[in-house]
């Protein structure tokens, strides 16, 4: 049970200003995946961490469980204008992932997140730090289920989700930025649900 | 004050989560200022963000009394504990200060010998966090960027090659620097030090938005 701020708004406690524009609410969860869904068992799930960190890594799913987790209840938004309240989320924080490998290099401007069919997106450092992100494992309290992503996926709920890629088995950090699967073919390189930013300027 | 004791390293952070009357919540990373010893009571120096989702909320609304919840220690990497016997470079932007008075609260209750010098970066005098430990210390070198008083006889601008190289004089070998702060302040401070020579291996950063 959460303690509840008095008076605490922020950007999602007012229900009536509470949906981006263009999107309805939805109770059910929606699936959506470009990839055929995968069944990954946990003892062939891996994670790796590599390009401009320190101690480049790659982690088995026991070693990714005795990591600390972090917790977070909020909203999520998908381009194909969708949004579901109040999921909570359970995983482990972009940073503490960083952590393990040894920190980032001071060039690590951007990460390209891959999916074990291959999928990519890629997000600026930024949009990953500050707890803002984490490889989750859980939503609404139970493991994620294989349509879902599961065991694992990338959690970035103050973008569109395109960006939470599933089924996540590696994160490259970057100097130069490198566009994503859905972001080459037309999507939006950043994102933002709360400007629009459903599709790429040329398309 | 926590409920019960947590036990950070110096450098680390907690997760600070705000929840709203219809169950949304935030959360967001801050560094302890405070070191583990001075547990079950934590120090989180928090700046003011205009906008900030969270810190405006901290600033304004919460008062003396009020619940947060807090979860962490988080961080393994921008650290520092006594068996770390290296010279150590802290460079601070603004609140990026926060992580490294804890570090030097640490090395000063441990009693350590070993090198540790901080170089902070403020806009002005009044911008100084942490003034009764830093401004009279050996160890703190303060720059003000936007200083407008004509009394101040520190350190002005932008922490240049020129202020790094005096720093150096004090060290009897190559430091790990730590760098925090804004991104831009992370990147323009980390490229300098390269630019000077320093390995890439030797640099740590931590940054913020």
């Amino acid at each position: 049970m959460s303690v509840v701020n008095k008076d605490f708004v922020g950007k999602g406690g007012d229900n009536s200003r509470r949906l981006p524009p263009g999107q309805t609410q939805v109770t059910s969860w929606p699936v959506l995946s470009y990839e055929p869904t995968p069944h990954i068992d946990t003892d062939q799930w891996s994670l790796t961490i590599d390009g401009e960190v320190n101690a480049p890594i790659t982690i088995d799913w026991e070693t990714f469980n005795n990591l600390s987790k972090t917790q977070l209840k909020t909203d999520i938004h998908c381009v194909t204008r969708w949004s579901k309240f109040d999921m909570p989320w359970e995983g482990v924080s972009i940073e503490e992932l960083i952590s393990l490998a040894g920190g980032l290099k001071p060039d690590a401007n951007f990460l390209l997140a891959k999916s074990f069919g291959g999928y990519t997106t890629n997000l600026p450092i930024w949009d990953v730090l500050n707890s803002r992100a984490m490889v989750a494992t859980h939503a609404d309290g139970e493991p994620l289920t294989d349509e879902h992503g599961g065991p694992a996926r990338l959690f970035v709920p103050h973008l569109y989700f395109w960006k939470s890629a599933k089924w996540i088995t590696q994160l490259t950090f970057s100097k130069t930025d490198k566009s994503g699967f859905w972001e080459v073919n037309g999507y939006h390189n950043y994102g933002d649900p709360w400007k629009e930013e459903r599709y790429s300027d040329e398309y | 004050m926590l409920p019960t004791p947590a036990h950070h390293v110096a450098g680390q952070h907690y997760e600070l989560q705000l929840t709203a009357g219809n169950g949304y919540q935030a959360a967001r990373p801050y560094s302890a200022s405070s070191t583990a010893d001075d547990m079950p009571l934590l120090n989180l120096t928090i700046q003011h963000v205009p906008d900030g989702e969270v810190t405006t909320y901290l600033a304004n609304n919460l008062e003396v009394g009020d619940a947060v919840e807090i979860r962490g220690p988080f961080g393994k990497f921008f650290t520092w504990t006594e068996e770390n016997t290296q010279p150590i470079l802290l460079i601070a932007g603004g609140s990026g200060v926060v992580p490294m008075h804890s570090i030097l609260a640490s090395h000063k209750a441990a009693n350590a010998t070993s090198e540790m010098q901080l170089v902070y970066s403020a806009h002005t005098y009044e911008d100084i966090i942490f003034k009764e430990d830093f401004l009279h210390s050996p160890n703190v070198t303060i720059t003000l960027t936007q200083d407008d008083t004509s009394w101040w006889t520190g350190a002005t601008g932008r922490i240049n090659s020129e202020l790094f190289a005096k720093t150096m004089e004090r060290f009897s070998d190559t430091p790990t620097c730590y760098v925090c702060g804004m991104n831009p302040f992370v990147s323009a401070v980390t490229d300098m030090l390269q630019e000077l020579g320093i390995p890439v291996e030797n640099i740590k950063t931590e940054r913020f938005g």
